[in-house]
């Protein structure tokens, strides 16, 4: 009420918690579920070619990142070749090279491609239009369009000029354009620039001869598509159009400023993938192969590569034994937590303030059938040795001591017996917290004496619900890798603790308690 | 009780909050954190130092007969046995009644006590033991054992009280006594007076020091569950000097909410037992009042800054009765 840093503080830290996890899940992209399978693709071309004897010169594009992809892993296999990669500002490209090659050749280059659905390119998608942020800098090498005959120059210019009249925009012109270009009745013009090849490459190649004709700054692309992976994969074409200071992607089987989900982007322009200087026509061949990787472990590997902090400096950069004690603790503060509200919100409370987590922890180890089964053996087991005690009236310290020996001989019978018997699970016994165990069978057994069996047992019991109940909660692995990739969703736990902390309204089994106050509606 | 009738909670609760009743969380974080200092709570849970704070500030409290500290002490147990006839064994940081032993009389070698059981010295032994390493103080930290004079309570709650002794515990809200109850053992609480154990707890209506229904779990009662004898509109005698020996101890612990509980003596008059640093809220039912609305009172009137008769007063004046809005069933 009158004091309200509590409700600073938690406004502080949820500020924090909520900055950091956005960070990491929309720009570093750890992914919210452990097992998501990461969007990459492993492509191999294969080239091979005779050469004549004499210095060789292969040059093959290589493909470039674009917004929510991403190529890494790059290999150049070439035996005896040396390799230099260069930039032409519309394409990568690299050239191997040989000063004397004779007999077949064998090149390979291997990439990875990889794709994120950030919010960024969901939004890209909503609009249904894909825009391509590498522009054509007039030093580009590879020509843009075929070379025209006037005749073709003279069909492109009509076809324009058709599309124009039929069209609202520029955007909506060069769909037209190209529907009018594959329609089947497209008459004279459609004819005389295709001919017989009616093919979306050579429909791209005419596309963009006719929109550079028509003024408009177009490109061919060339790429694949990841959608259907195999070991001999074609290359696809499609078309580019700068409108306003943005290009757009057209696919020529359509005409509609639209892809299929899997195409990407490998090189822009006229030439062919691979071209050869003293050797044969290339021979090559495509394999498009879908990565079984986890996105998890790609957005670490790359965290790590290029060094980001918060992955450098995440729980994941402790060795893997570190590693699977923090999956452990991390979630004690869940647990905890929900012993927090069952007391402050609900009214519930077990023996001792935090024993019902450290129970549960030990129900990790044990599984859950068999931890309520080992826990209930061995407190009535100490229970009745308390009693056996008892008679002695021993002092307190002694008697602590005393029931802690038996419960560590009971665990071990437990363990060996069961061990005999074929359950393993019994050994696992030995992970129970003693010290909890005897201070739960002590306590139990003074509540026995003062409020009588009854009251101690409903106590006990009521525990073993919360133990079970935080268990449950946190052996949930979803809840855990969230916990453990996400660390600072314990500031957001810390925050609502604070103000949990200052929550001053009934608890809910205070409403039934004080009913008679209140007309008794319950 | 039906939990997952979210109306009838949410109206409960609207209904609780009009009638200022007071729930633990708002008891703790609005009254007990801002107006009991934690370095002010030795006085409290250490029965022996609020004894010698009372006898200092002359407030009255059953005599002290002995204090044990250590396990060899209980040997001078025979010489209190044969010295006094009846005397009550209590832990000193004991909270809640825990274990406390009172005995009435011999029965042979053995002890009779209040609840017509018998024990042995030993097991009387065994039981300072157990009190002395700390089974019933607050965090099993080691602890002490008084001994002390058997309180003689007034015939007035002969007819009411269930082998037991009863007690009356006064709400202190800076210095001001804002509700109170005189709490009667029942059978079902083993003769102690703690209303969690069974024990019924009987409003007193401040202005006349007699008391008004009792709360027994949380059901209103109106008569005494083992004797059947009615629990309401009994006088209280000496009430006014209870109330001002309530004010008087709030005063000198410095706490600004705290529980005082005393006993009435037929001789003695009102002797104080003990101070609790967090008293229980089932005196609200015991009242039919709402805590909070009082409270509020206290310190929308300031009545904190009147001299010691004058908090008296006000408290006579203001809080005299039960909420009539709520009806006995």
């Amino acid at each position: 009420m009158r004091n309200r840093s509590a409700y600073v503080a938690a406004a502080w830290l949820t500020a924090i918690a909520t900055l950091l996890f956005a960070y990491k899940w929309l720009l570093i992209g750890l992914p919210l579920h452990a097992d998501k399978i990461a969007n990459a693709w492993q492509i191999e071309a294969d080239i091979r070619f005779n050469a004549a004897g004499g210095p060789v010169s292969t040059s093959v594009f290589l493909p470039q990142a674009a917004p929510g992809q991403q190529v890494h892993d790059i290999r150049l296999i070439g035996t005896g070749y040396g390799t230099t990669t260069s930039d032409d500002g519309l394409n990568r490209i690299v050239r191997f090279t040989q000063r004397q090659a004779t007999g077949e050749q064998s090149i390979h280059v291997r990439f990875i491609v990889q794709r994120y659905a950030t919010r960024q390119d969901l939004a890209v998608a909503d609009k249904q239009v894909h825009e391509v942020l590498v522009d054509t800098p007039p030093a580009a090498t590879s020509p843009r369009a075929p070379k025209l005959t006037e005749a073709e120059t003279a069909a492109a210019q009509s076809l324009v000029e058709i599309a124009k009249r039929r069209s609202a925009d520029d955007l909506s012109l060069v769909s037209v354009l190209i529907k009018a270009l594959t329609a089947e009745g497209a008459g004279e013009t459609g004819r005389l620039l295709l001919g017989d090849d009616r093919s979306p490459s050579k429909v791209t190649r005419m596309a963009v001869a006719s929109l550079l004709v028509g003024g408009f700054d177009a490109r061919v692309v060339h790429g694949i598509d990841v959608g259907k992976p195999g070991r001999t994969s074609e290359i696809v074409s499609w078309i580019e159009v700068k409108l306003g200071d943005r290009w757009l992607v057209f696919s020529p089987r359509s005409g509609e400023p639209k892809l299929p989900s899997g195409y990407v982007a490998w090189w822009r322009g006229l030439d062919p993938l691979v071209k050869v200087e003293g050797g044969e026509t290339p021979k090559r061949r495509i394999s498009i192969q879908r990565l079984e990787q986890r996105e998890l472990d790609q957005v670490l590997s790359r965290g790590r590569r290029v060094d980001t902090p918060l992955i450098a400096y995440s729980l994941y950069s402790l060795p893997t034994s570190s590693q699977e004690l923090y999956k452990i603790l991390i979630m004690v503060p869940v647990g905890v937590f929900l012993l927090v509200i069952l007391r402050n919100i609900i009214g519930i409370k077990g023996l001792g303030s935090f024993m019902p987590v450290l129970i549960a922890l030990a129900f990790r180890e044990t599984t859950l059938a068999w931890g309520l089964i080992l826990f209930t053996s061995i407190t009535a087991v100490g229970l009745i040795a308390r009693l056996w005690l008892e008679q002695m009236k021993l002092l307190l310290a002694p008697r602590l001591a005393a029931i802690l020996m038996i419960v560590i001989l009971l665990m071990g019978v437990i363990s060996v017996v069961a061990h005999k018997l074929g359950f393993d699970r019994g050994l696992s016994v030995a992970l129970f917290p003693i010290v909890i165990l005897t201070m739960t069978i002590e306590r139990v057994s003074i509540l026995w004496d003062e409020r009588g069996p009854a009251a101690a047992i409903r106590e006990a019991i009521q525990s073993l619900a919360i133990a079970t109940l935080c268990y449950l909660l946190m052996s949930l692995p979803g809840l855990q890798h969230l916990f453990f990739t996400f660390p600072e969703l314990i500031l957001l736990l810390l925050a609502a603790t604070l103000v949990i902390g200052r929550y001053s309204g009934y608890r809910l089994l205070e409403l039934p308690r004080f009913r008679v106050l209140a007309g008794d509606k319950l | 009780m039906r939990l997952w009738n979210v109306r009838a909670l949410i109206e409960t609760a609207r209904t609780l909050r009009a009638r200022g009743v007071l729930g633990i969380n708002e008891r703790n974080a609005d009254y007990i954190l801002p107006n009991n200092e934690r370095r002010l709570y030795p006085s409290v849970d250490d029965k022996l130092t609020t004894k010698g704070l009372a006898r200092v500030h002359g407030v009255a409290t059953p005599e002290l007969y002995s204090v044990m500290r250590f396990e060899v002490e209980t040997r001078g147990l025979p010489a209190i046995i044969a010295a006094h006839e009846e005397f009550v064994v209590k832990p000193a940081s004991g909270s809640g009644g825990d274990g406390i032993i009172v005995v009435k009389g011999r029965a042979g070698n053995a002890l009779r006590l209040a609840n017509r059981s018998v024990m042995t010295i030993e097991e009387l032994e065994y039981h300072i033991h157990g009190s002395l390493s700390g089974i019933y103080s607050l965090g099993g930290q080691p602890d002490k054992v008084l001994i002390e004079y058997c309180v003689q309570f007034d015939p007035v709650f002969e007819k009411i009280a269930f082998q037991g002794v009863p007690d009356i515990r006064v709400i202190v809200y800076k210095g001001v006594p804002v509700m109170g109850m005189v709490r009667l053992p029942t059978s079902q609480s083993g003769g102690k007076a703690n209303l969690h154990q069974g024990a019924i707890g009987a409003g007193i209506n401040l202005a006349t020091g007699r008391t008004l229904t009792a709360v027994h779990k949380t059901q209103i009662v109106t008569h005494h569950p083992d004797t059947m004898e009615p629990v309401f509109d009994v006088a209280i005698p000496l009430f006014d000097r209870m109330l001002e020996i309530s004010a008087r101890c709030s005063d000198m612990t410095g706490l600004g909410y705290v529980g005082v509980d005393l006993v009435l003596d037929r001789d003695k008059g009102p002797l104080l037992l003990e101070l609790n640093a967090r008293p229980g809220l089932a005196i609200q039912i015991a009242n039919r009042s709402g805590l909070g609305e009082r409270l509020a009172k206290v310190d929308a009137e300031k009545a904190h800054a009147l001299p010691l008769d004058e908090r008296i007063e006000f408290a006579a004046r203001y809080f005299p009765a039960i909420d009539s809005r709520t009806k006995v069933r």
